[in-house]
């Protein structure tokens, strides 16, 4: 039995070639994926993308099409869901409800015929890991939220699974409550040492949990990266937008020599010149370069080094820890937008709308989009 | 609503859905009402409002050996019609709400269709087929055709609690390494256990309450107790047959209310 013998053994999960089709729609399209044992690695996108596909896959729940599920070196394509030896936790916890948090936990060591005695070691053992000692007589309906989103988690876990699933398992909680689980989702899979896949559509959450960050969207993978590779370095304009917030500069690329482009930009009758790095010889052409609104910085005069593009700040909000602006940029359709960090209660200045301004940025912070 | 002055309209909903009460308890629990109240009567005859009380009409009806006889009948045929009609409705409802079954929602309304068939249609060619198949006037035939006409009432409910509840639960359950088989006595089971019971119980009322179907498949062993009123009720028209309405009531009350003891009458609503 999977459940029992690999005991804080931490295992690779590989997808190879793992195609599906839903009727005429094709829900993942030949993907391969690796995760290395005890990360976390989440899957990122739009509904619809092919990540629930894939995590569904994983369990055994759909079987794929073409391609092999690989757990460690056993492939376990032709394994029913309960003998993957694997955990999940879905988005509403699925406690089950005529069950006291005890029995729910116990539920998958009871499936492998553990004994009573170490059932209730270690459903103790998994309930102090989660910080809810003492409640195994209580009912689910009897939980917040939060605990009994703990509670699945221990549940998952207690039968030392050699992958956790995790299907958008904090989607259901709220804000704060989410932000405080991010942490303790970490921490415990860190602990245990558990290599773990997160399904979720928020981009903020993957950043936040993962090791690696796989983008998806409509059945393909467009890119693995660490959380700050994808976040800094998306390779497309799909990356780039999902990821948060992201300017956009289209025009003629040429070569400027030792890793620099230069992508000269029409805004109705000037042409400005930004240089961004790649180390790829990308050719010329069209391109398309990606900026985050918090890496340009906004002056009056303009300044004299990086990518300088000329605006008018449009608007304005302040949001707490940062001042948003919108700014428009004659001959351009979409509003730039700017993030400036707000330092101290008096310090900074406040650009206000109809004020002429200079944007600019680094030339490594900007990123060109190699693949649309 | 113009030429009606303001005061008025405004009020007509309100006053559309008091004067619906009052016609629902006249017209619904009245008759209910009258025929307790006439069980109780010391004339010889069926008479309302009732005079004096007496518990003689009750006497009579359990010295007279048909209506008790038939009583029992009845009360057995309930009981045996729930059970076969759960094995059978229960496995039905489960696969055609979850199952990977080709035509489910057909398969469903087939599973349904006693429903809107008339019960005289059923019981008459139901007498005539399983004659042709030698069963003829007898305890199964009388079970098999009430199984029938009860099985659309557990397929509903069943099928309707075990709609509402997520298959994530199944899931789950399954990740954490319980078979098929385990996942329906921990988990399902448990979990549809108010859909069935209502079922069941829905199931053993429209049995007990069953005439026209009832009626084909009487003989001196298989009359149920509907069909012995009714044919007393030709002969005679003492009270003793408003003792046995209230006597049939009681019994259904009972059930009802340990249903909603147990699990609110909410579960009884006919989920589709």
């Amino acid at each position: 039995m999977g459940a029992s013998s690999s005991v804080g053994a931490s295992l690779e999960l590989r997808l190879e070639g793992i195609s599906k089709r839903f009727g005429q729609v094709v829900a993942l399209d030949r993907s391969d994926l690796t995760v290395e044992p005890g990360l976390l690695l989440s899957l990122l996108g739009p509904s619809g993308c092919g990540k629930t596909t894939t995590l569904r896959i994983i369990a055994g729940f759909e079987s794929p099409d073409t391609g092999r599920v690989v757990i460690g070196d056993r492939d376990v394509g032709q394994l029913p869901p309960n003998k993957r030896g694997l955990g999940m936790v879905f988005q509403n916890y699925s406690l089950f409800p005529h069950m006291t948090v005890g029995e729910n936990i116990a539920f998958g060591l009871k499936m492998a015929r553990v004994g009573p005695r170490e059932v209730r070691s270690r459903v103790g053992e998994m309930l102090d890991l989660v910080h809810l000692p003492g409640f195994e007589e209580r009912y689910p309906h009897q939980l917040s939220g939060g605990q009994q989103q703990r509670v699945a988690l221990a549940r998952s876990l207690v039968t030392r699974p050699a992958v956790l699933l995790l299907d958008e398992p904090l989607g259901a909680l709220d804000k704060n409550l989410r932000e405080n689980m991010q942490f303790e989702l970490r921490r415990i899979q860190r602990t245990l040492g558990t290599t773990t896949i997160l399904v979720t559509h928020d981009q903020e959450e993957a950043l936040t949990l993962s090791d690696r960050v796989v983008v998806m969207n409509q059945g393909k993978i467009l890119q693995v990266g660490s959380p700050n590779d994808v976040y800094e370095f998306p390779h497309t304009r799909f990356v780039s937008e999902f990821l948060g917030a992201s300017n956009l500069f289209e025009g003629g690329l040429a070569h400027a020599g030792d890793g620099t482009f230069e992508l000269a930009v029409t805004h109705g009758e000037d042409t400005t010149v930004l240089r961004v790095l790649h180390d790829d010889n990308v050719g010329t052409g069209e391109a398309m370069i990606a900026v985050r609104p918090e890496k340009i910085s906004l002056s009056e005069e303009a300044p004299d080094r990086g990518n300088v593009v000329r605006g008018e700040v449009a608007g304005h909000v302040f949001r707490g820890s940062y001042h948003a602006y919108e700014i428009e940029v004659a001959g351009r359709d979409d509003p730039v937008f700017v993030y400036s960090q707000a330092r101290s209660r008096s310090g900074e200045q406040v650009f206000q709308p109809g004020q002429a301004v200079h944007m600019s940025w680094d030339e490594s912070d900007s990123v060109l989009l190699t693949d649309n | 609503m113009n030429w009606l002055p303001y005061s008025v309209s405004s009020r007509l909903p309100r006053l559309s859905l008091v004067a619906y009460m009052v016609a629902f308890f006249v017209f619904l629990l009245g008759p209910i009402f009258i025929v307790v109240a006439i069980s109780f009567t010391t004339t010889e005859f069926v008479a309302f409002p009732p005079k004096g009380f007496t518990w003689r009409w009750y006497e009579r009806f359990f010295d007279y050996e048909p209506f008790v006889n038939s009583f029992i009948v009845s009360v057995e045929l309930a009981v045996a019609t729930a059970l076969l009609g759960g094995f059978i409705g229960i496995p039905a409802a489960l696969a055609v709400v979850r199952g990977r079954v080709p035509f489910a929602d057909s398969i469903m309304t087939f599973l349904l269709s006693p429903l809107s068939m008339p019960l005289i249609v059923i019981g008459f060619s139901l007498l005539f087929f399983l004659s042709a198949l030698g069963l003829g006037v007898s305890f199964l035939s009388l079970l098999i055709a009430h199984t029938v006409i009860s099985v659309p009432y557990i397929v509903r409910t069943v099928a309707g609690v075990y709609r509402s509840i997520s298959p994530d639960y199944e899931e789950t359950a399954a990740v954490l390494g319980a078979n098929r088989i385990q996942i329906f006595f921990y988990i399902t089971l448990p979990m549809i256990k108010p859909g069935i019971f209502a079922g069941m119980l829905f199931a053993m009322l429209i049995s007990i309450d069953n005439l026209p179907i009832s009626f084909f498949f009487g003989s001196y062993e298989t009359n149920t107790l509907p069909v012995v009123m009714l044919s007393y009720l030709e002969h005679q028209f003492d009270p003793s047959v408003a003792a046995a309405s209230s006597i049939q009531l009681v019994v259904a009350v009972i059930g009802l209310f340990i249903v909603e003891r147990i699990y609110g009458l909410d579960a009884m609503a006919p989920a589709t």
